[in-house]
């Protein structure tokens, strides 16, 4: 297959986003937290570009031939992490190798959108009873996986994945409502197996606020809110958030990043960050619906939806608006494997994007 | 394929992102003003909520230490403040603010109404001067006061701090009655609350108090390194699988007590629990809670039992009586400490009160004698020189040794106690009489280094890692020529040994060998009653020892007991075997008086150790009487029968 990528097609709306959006977050690990933090995030950053232009290079269509041995290799080293992954404070989701722990739950997100792409790729419309069972359990099983890790959030991205993928590969309407009513049906089976007991208050606490006995969440969430809050229509000022500089807002620099800019920049300029994820989202689909290649563009939908569900999870949950679970915000966010992983999926996005002028109508 | 429903796809993200942007908008602009107050710390205060500390029991479940719960009244800060200014004309920098505002009291009465009266209802209420009250009052004042000032030196200008808004405790131990018609009569005692705060209590007095030890208030500077920790509860995404540790914070608050000796030291990061905290919204009065915005109920702190059996503590107290010295009873096989009592003592309930008093007193109350009470051990110690002996077989059984009451090395004179000496001695013999002739002569054949490893391995000289803290090692001394490897051999010279050290020794005689690890936890309990922890030996050792050589040691002290040096103690009906020993201070007429050895000594139940320190007698006279009641009571069946 003739391969072609040039330079031209590389996106150059999204790709000064993307960079307009990495320079807030810095700003704000810096603000939120120190030098020390900010040089760690430089290299992290550093490293996602450095994998970014790295798999340009590579045909995106090989992946299609490697999905499931990719979903595999990450499948199993989630399994050896619950058999023997150092219990880090009772969690157990890094692995460590020298100084880097990697999270084997952040790249299965990936996987599964290359699995489920792969194996949805060439479905007519109106998916089978077959094609839709395989893709719940492709989904499911990893997903209980990484639940027991324990990791609520990273498990429940999976979800809107799988169901955009299904969306966009031709499911119909009927059977998508079915499935999605059928989910919500077993989901007391979640409950009762899957969940430990402080999820189950997570979540009751989002519900019933009053009932809420998870301490820990509602501390959170009302520091967060208060710390939004109080940032008023024009904030206070980088580096001036009493919130954020006395320390009273926990997981300042990773998790709950988007109070700190509420806060400091107050209502206009956090909207400019939502305008630019707004942005950055729309461009996706674009891509995805402009792609005529059938792998490409189910790769492309789930992995937009996996941006867009963590960040509107995030920001919800720093609003009060969404459970608290830990899911950190894209390209924004403290951390090394959210980092990694983001800068990732964006190369596929831009993988695909660049090769999408080819006619694949001679496939037909 | 199907461009429509990428469509709708971003019609859905689209109308998500649209509600985050609505709920920023009521969060930052409609309801900014709400959340700026309280993110300004004005309205919103916090209290701590104080965990009960776990109680200590004893192996039956006998309650040896327990939190009550006592109340302190506290005062709000600025009630303080007016009646110090109102009753010292003096030196306060802010004393001219203080007029500005007693002006402003009578524009605005309702919010500074009852400023002074606080202080003579207390006084009329709890019978206490009014002067006494206001010399609490002034110390508190004043450490706020120079706080500020310090703040305001720093930052240059008028600044109020968090201090100034807190209660602070005037009156503490207020008895319930009072309490009742404070709470009733709320109008009447505004600016006043009740805190309730809990009060260490130990109900057996001194009962094993060099054991449980004594709590005292943190000190400033500790409270200051920890109470940061304490408002700083973090959450980090790696705490989130633990379900306790997430939601929690340690650390400690101002005026909180922490353990500073003894089990209570040693175990205080499972007693202490986990406080509490409440976060209220305040009205304008400062007074009243608007509402409690959010609370963490405290987590009471795990319960401890001990291997202690109170009886047996009790008898070994009372064994011990009035004499300066220690006793530790052991269960030979698994080295749990059944009693461990030092005399004199001291009594925990009333330790802060007395502390620079004990302090003082040149008889040590607060030294552990059992652990840290590091002495030579005299002839004791002749047990480990002969298994040395036989073991590296310098000597045998039948060795005998000529004993003239003293022997000669290099022209100097090394004396038996027996200045008669004992004849042709074998080791069957040397041990029950005590001769220290043929330990002398065992001695130049073993050597410095031979000498010095066996007593490493029986672990004299290095700590026996009870959990208790504060442990002393003791010491072994490097022998280097054959005068001092004699002097050792007889548990003279630089040797040193703590009780423990020497009970654990004939510990391991009486089980063959195995040298246990002393210690008294039992089981820690959470407060549902399941045993979180449990007792986990990390060094139990066998030593290299001939079943054949323990049966000679053995022998010989079943001997000390029925012909030997022990014959007149009166202990051959409760089958005690043991060793006396007494080591010499250098001093005319003061002595360490040992006894150690173990009971039954066909089926050896109970393992224990006497020392009897500073006595002018010798070993056997001293401890015999100690002995013979601490046997009376540990075999009640026994003194029935004869």
């Amino acid at each position: 297959m003739i391969r072609n990528v040039s330079p031209k097609n590389f996106d150059w709306l999204v790709f000064p986003i993307i960079c307009i959006i990495l320079a807030i977050g810095m700003l704000f690990v810096w603000s939120a937290s120190s030098e020390k933090f900010l040089f760690k995030q430089l290299v992290w950053v550093l490293t996602g570009f450095t994998f970014f232009f790295t798999l340009l290079y590579f045909d995106y269509l090989s992946f299609a031939n490697y999905a499931y041995i990719i979903y595999g290799c990450v499948f199993f080293f989630l399994i050896l992490l619950l058999g023997l992954g150092g219990s880090v404070k009772g969690s157990q989701r890094w692995f460590s190798i020298g100084t880097f722990a990697i999270q084997p739950s952040e790249f299965m997100k990936i996987a599964l959108v290359l699995a489920l792409a792969r194996f949805l790729r060439y479905k007519k419309y109106g998916l089978g009873l077959f094609d839709i069972g395989i893709s719940i359990l492709l989904t499911l099983i990893p997903m209980l996986l990484i639940m027991k890790q324990p990791d609520l959030g990273t498990a429940l991205v999976m979800v809107p994945v799988l169901i955009s993928i299904l969306y966009a590969a031709g499911i119909r309407l009927y059977q998508l409502l079915l499935l999605i009513g059928g989910g919500l049906t077993i989901s007391p089976l979640f409950w009762m197996f899957a969940l430990k007991s402080y999820q189950k208050m997570r979540i009751i606490g989002f519900l019933w606020p009053d009932k809420a006995t998870d301490w820990g969440a509602g501390y959170h969430r009302l520091q967060s809110l208060i710390a939004i809050g109080s940032g008023g229509l024009f904030g206070a000022g980088w580096g001036n958030g009493t919130q954020n500089q006395l320390k009273f807002l926990p997981e300042r620099h990773t998790d709950f990043i988007f109070a700190v800019i509420a806060e400091e920049w107050g209502f206009l300029r956090a909207c400019l960050v939502i305008f630019l994820y707004m942005v950055f989202i729309t461009c996706g689909i674009g891509i995805a619906r402009s792609t005529r290649e059938p792998y490409g563009r189910l790769v492309v939908i789930g992995l937009v939806t996996m941006f867009a569900t963590q960040i509107m999870v995030n920001i919800g949950m720093t609003l009060g608006i969404a459970p608290i679970v830990g899911i950190t915000l894209p390209f924004i966010s403290y951390g090394g494997s959210s980092m990694v992983t983001s800068f990732i999926a964006l190369s596929i996005i831009f993988n695909i994007k660049m090769q999408s002028k080819i006619d694949f109508a001679f496939m037909k | 394929m199907y461009p429509y429903r990428f469509k709708i796809v971003l019609i859905i993200f689209a109308l998500l992102f649209i509600c985050i942007a609505v709920r920023l908008f009521q969060l930052q602009v409609i309801e900014g003003d709400k959340y700026k107050g309280i993110s300004k710390n004005r309205r919103i205060a916090t209290y701590p909520l104080d965990a009960t500390r776990g109680s200590i029991f004893d192996r039956n479940g006998k309650m040896l230490a327990v939190d009550q719960h006592t109340f302190d009244i506290s005062i709000q800060y600025k009630n303080l403040l007016y009646s110090y200014v109102s009753c010292n004309n003096n030196s306060i920098s802010r004393i001219k603010d203080m007029e500005v505002h007693k002006r402003a009291k009578k524009s605005c009465a309702e919010c500074h109404v009852n400023q002074d009266v606080w202080l003579q209802k207390l006084s009329q209420l709890l019978g206490i001067t009014q002067v006494k009250l206001l010399e609490n009052a002034d110390q508190i004042v004043k450490k706020v006061e120079r706080l500020k000032q310090n703040i305001e030196q720093k930052s240059g200008r008028a600044t109020r701090i968090k201090e100034e808004t807190d209660y602070y405790p005037i009156v503490s131990d207020v008895a319930w009655e009072k309490v009742i018609q404070i709470e009733v009569k709320q109008d009447n005692f505004q600016g006043i609350r009740i805190v309730p705060r809990p009060k260490r209590v130990y109900p057996e007095q001194k009962l094993a108090s060099h054991v449980l030890g004594y709590m005292t208030k943190l000190n400033e500077d500790e409270w200051k390194a920890n109470s940061d920790k304490w408002n700083n509860y973090i959450l980090s995404s790696s705490d989130v699988g633990n379900e306790t540790s997430s939601l929690l914070y340690d650390g400690y608050a101002e005026n909180d007590y922490i353990g500073r000796a003894g089990v209570e030291l040693q175990y205080e990061e499972k007693l202490h629990g986990l406080r509490g905290k409440r976060f209220e919204e305040i009205t304008c009065k400062n007074t009243q809670v608007e509402k409690v915005i959010l609370e963490r109920p405290p987590v009471s702190g795990d319960n401890l039992y001990l291997t202690l059996d109170s009886q047996i503590q009790t008898c070994a107290e009372k064994s011990l009586g009035a004499n300066l010295g220690a006793i530790v009873v052991m269960d030979p096989w698994n080295g749990e400490i059944l009693a461990m009592s030092s005399s004199p003592r001291f009594n925990p309930n009333t330790v802060n009160e007395e502390f620079d008093k004990l302090i003082k007193q040149p008889s040590k109350p607060f030294l552990n004698r059992a652990i840290q009470g590091a002495l030579p051990s005299g002839s004791t110690f002749k047990v480990i020189t002969a298994v040395a002996g036989l073991s590296t077989n310098c000597i045998n059984n039948q060795t005998s040794v000529q004993c003239t009451g003293y022997t000669n090395f290099k022209n100097i004179i090394f004396k038996c106690w027996s200045t008669y000496g004992h004849g042709m001695i074998t080791i069957e013999d040397a041990i029950p009489y005590s001769c220290n002739v043929f330990f002398f002569e065992t001695a130049k054949i073993l050597g410095g280094e031979s000498l010095y490893s066996w007593a490493k391995k029986f672990g004299i000289g290095e700590k026996t890692s009870v959990d208790l803290p504060y442990e002393r090692n003791g010491n072994v001394p490097k022998m280097a020529d054959t005068a001092s490897v004699m002097n050792v051999a007889v548990g003279q010279g630089a040797l040193l040994v703590t009780p423990l050290q020497l009970v654990r020794v004939y510990a391991a005689i009486a089980n063959g060998g195995i040298l246990v690890q002393p210690h008294l936890l039992l089981k820690l309990t959470n407060n549902q009653g399941e045993a979180v922890r449990t007792f986990k030996p990390n060094n139990k050792q066998k030593l290299p020892i001939q079943p054949a050589i323990l049966d000679v040691i053995h022998n010989s002290l079943v001997d000390v007991i029925t012909r030997g040096t022990g014959k007149d103690m009166g202990l051959g009906i409760y089958r005690v075997a043991g060793k006396t020993g007494t080591a010499e201070t250098g001093r005319e007429k003061d002595n360490h008086a040992w006894f150690v050895g173990y009971v039954p000594y066909d089926k050896p139940k109970y393992c224990f150790v006497i020392l009897v320190e500073h006595t002018p007698g010798h070993s056997a006279e001293i401890t015999g009487p100690v002995a013979r009641e601490l046997m009376s009571y540990l075999f009640p069946e026994v003194n029935q029968s004869s």
